[in-house]
């Protein structure tokens, strides 16, 4: 069952100037996206910044509205003129975001921001919401005394685990998880992302996660968008994506991964990202893709069906001569 | 295209060029003054990239502030340690003694490029500042060219009339390598140079870092918290935690034998991109606030050997050849 899709969703912000704020242009952030998560799944958007994929997460809950496309929510379609119409689904989906130092207000103690919620959504009454704090503070792995303390007196790592618990309260279908570890050190990290399977597993969650780093992704998710300039370039299943990347830039990007392994060299691209307001004719990858051809300058390629999954690319590296892909694809 | 540099004949002997012994920085805050590093001590050989790696808040900035005087005032101090370069003591020079030696013996290419670069002055003003400090022989607008030229821009022309507003992450970071090339300086201590940067573009910057460093016989100091990063790049590295070193080795022995648990913990907390079914290991617990620092083992809390010596200092000790560590499970005497 899907849980989240979008159809052909765009966002783009516009770009005023001149004396009367006259439209010059448009960033196209999330341009022409088509995306599903399904119930229970674990579903990640790729891209290094600026390719929108926040923007992207942030869409699908109306956080951003829309420009155009559709969205479908637990099944049912918003209308995404008005931003009204996300509010029945806003206790069904929530989102931690990427800094716990400015996500969480500084001004209200944990109790109070563990609180609200619980109490607006009448899961626990005034009565016994302190139980229920409590309660929700031990399943995040902090001590119910912190109730009483402010965000500042949290690390990061703490405080993950508080906007964790804020997600979580209201049993929510689908989490959307905007970078949750990249403000966190290395040490910290590992252990927030086995609180956030634990709770998945328990609570029958679908989390879609938004983020730059293609190698935890390969340990947590079931599927990968790879997003670049607002369009998705590539979506497989994780495995898939792994062992047989289509689209030169996700090839360029497991490739340039830096590992531990010192005779692995990184692959290096040439040329410059270009700017997302300008974009060029033809393939948005055309100025730093290897294999780059004369088709690629004149439009861009649809997002097509491709073994397992799809792919944006008139020349998938399967149909490569040379690239050793070959026989993968056909055996 | 003409040649980027005049050789320099580097001397064979395995003398290093960069001693730093003993570097404590303390900041002054509301809880009294708070030492950032403990006794940072370490040694930079030319031509080598020495890593300098560990957590936020672990003093890796500081140690490289403290090195060229550029601690953040009000607050920052310089209580005790030497950096010998070429002979002389670079930490007890004066302001006006320390311009010369930045940009020239040493320079630095800074973790924001964004934030670096002035962004009221096009990037020419910015790379010819340079030159009114140090002498140069021969066209300074042409050493300016053909280092952009060498650092991937190929119209060298129109990036120097540019602002930073108009350029991106990465082309600012190329700029600041240029910048930090000018005067071919013996020592360049790049901060997290490819952090405000995406995967595709960090390669090609790291690649160019290490392009330049072979042809001018620089020595890199390479701060970053990505240990993947290190291992692809880095010839020897020193992890730090809570402000003191904790481990030095080199790369090899590093991935193949870590010694402190410290560092174990960290290269299981790295998802591998190679392993057929990774899983992730985490450290328990949180790194230690900085006013919270005790005498004994800043790790003590974390770490699943701990006993009692522990809570003593542990001094970094030769382990083998190559290694140094601050541990008491190799340290033998203090048992």
């Amino acid at each position: 069952m899907n849980i989240a899709v979008t159809h052909n969703l765009k966002t783009f912000f516009p770009i005023t100037g001149g004396i009367f704020h006259k439209v010059q242009g448009y960033v196209k952030a999330v341009n022409d996206v088509t995306l599903d998560v399904k119930q229970g799944e674990i579903v990640s958007v790729v891209g290094e910044s600026g390719c929108g994929k926040s923007t992207l997460g942030l869409s699908l809950l109306g956080l951003i509205p829309p420009i155009s496309g559709e969205i479908f929510l637990a099944n049912k379609p918003i209308d995404i003129k008005r931003p009204a119409s996300w509010k029945p689904f806003r206790k069904d989906f929530q989102i931690i975001f990427q800094d716990p130092f400015t996500s969480l207000n500084p001004r209200h103690t944990v109790y109070r921001i563990l609180s609200e919620p619980l109490l607006h959504h009448k899961i626990y009454s005034k009565k016994n919401v302190r139980e229920g704090v409590a309660a929700l503070l031990e399943k995040v792995g902090l001590s119910p005394d912190h109730m009483g303390r402010f965000p500042h007196a949290f690390s990061g790592g703490q405080r993950q685990r508080i906007a964790i618990a804020r997600a979580i309260c209201i049993h929510p279908k689908m989490i959307v998880c905007d970078e949750i570890v990249s403000a966190l050190d290395v040490s910290v990290q590992a252990q927030i992302i086995h609180l956030l399977m634990a709770l998945k597993n328990e609570m029958a969650l679908s989390l879609l996660f938004i983020t730059h780093d293609l190698t935890l992704m390969k340990v947590i998710s079931d599927k990968i968008y790879v997003m670049y300039l607002g369009k998705i370039l590539e979506s497989k299943p994780t495995r898939d994506l792994f062992e047989n990347p289509q689209h030169p830039y996700t090839q360029a990007l497991l490739n340039s991964i830096p590992t531990l392994n010192r005779s692995r060299k990184p692959q290096i691209l040439g040329g410059e990202v270009p700017s997302p307001v300008n974009l060029p004719m033809g393939c948005i990858f055309k100025s730093r893709c290897p294999y780059a051809r004369d088709r690629c300058g004149e439009s861009q390629p649809d997002l097509i069906a491709k073994n397992n999954g799809r792919v944006a690319c008139y020349y998938p590296l399967s149909a490569l001569p040379g690239t050793g892909k070959e026989k993968t694809d056909n055996g | 295209m003409r040649p980027l540099i005049q050789k320099r004949s580097i001397a064979l002997n395995k003398s290093p060029l960069l001693k730093v012994t003993d570097l404590t920085v303390s900041f002054e805050t509301e809880a009294g003054n708070i030492e950032i590093t403990d006794k940072v001590s370490f040694e930079i050989y030319p031509g080598e990239i020495y890593g300098l790696a560990g957590e936020s808040g672990c003093g890796k900035t500081v140690t490289a502030l403290a090195l060229l005087k550029l601690l953040p005032q009000p607050g920052g101090k310089l209580l005790s340690g030497k950096a010998i370069l070429n002979g002389r003591d670079v930490l007890s020079l004066s302001p006006s003694e320390l311009t010369y030696v930045r940009g020239k013996d040493i320079s630095m290419i800074f973790q924001e490029p964004a934030a670096a670069l002035n962004p009221l002055l096009n990037v020419k003003r910015q790379l010819m500042e340079c030159f009114e400090y140090h002498e140069f022989h021969g066209s300074k607008e042409e050493r300016v060219m053909d280092l952009l030229h060498h650092v991937g821009f190929p119209d060298p022309q129109r990036i120097l009339s540019a602002y930073p507003h108009e350029l991106s992450g990465g082309m600012l970071q190329r700029i600041m390598i240029a910048m930090a090339l000018i005067m071919q300086p013996r020592l360049i201590i790049a901060d997290e140079p490819t952090t405000a940067l995406d995967v595709t573009i960090q390669a090609q910057i790291m690649e160019l870092l290490m392009e330049m460093k072979e042809e001018m016989e620089t020595a890199v100091l390479l701060i970053t918290h990505n240990l993947s990063l290190m291992a692809q790049y880095a010839n020897r590295l020193a992890v730090m935690y809570a402000g003191r070193i904790v481990e030095e080795s080199g790369i090899e022995t590093f991935l193949k034998n870590p010694l402190h648990p410290y560092t174990q913990g960290l290269l299981a907390a790295l998802p591998d991109l190679n392993a057929v079914s990774p899983e992730l290991m985490a450290i328990p617990g949180q790194v230690p606030q900085p006013k919270d620092y005790s005498i004994g083992c800043r790790f003590i809390d974390r770490c699943k050997y701990a006993f009692d010596p522990c809570v003593n200092r542990p001094d970094l000790v030769g382990h083998g050849k190559r290694q140094r560590v601050a541990c008491f499970l190799y340290n033998k005497e203090s048992r």
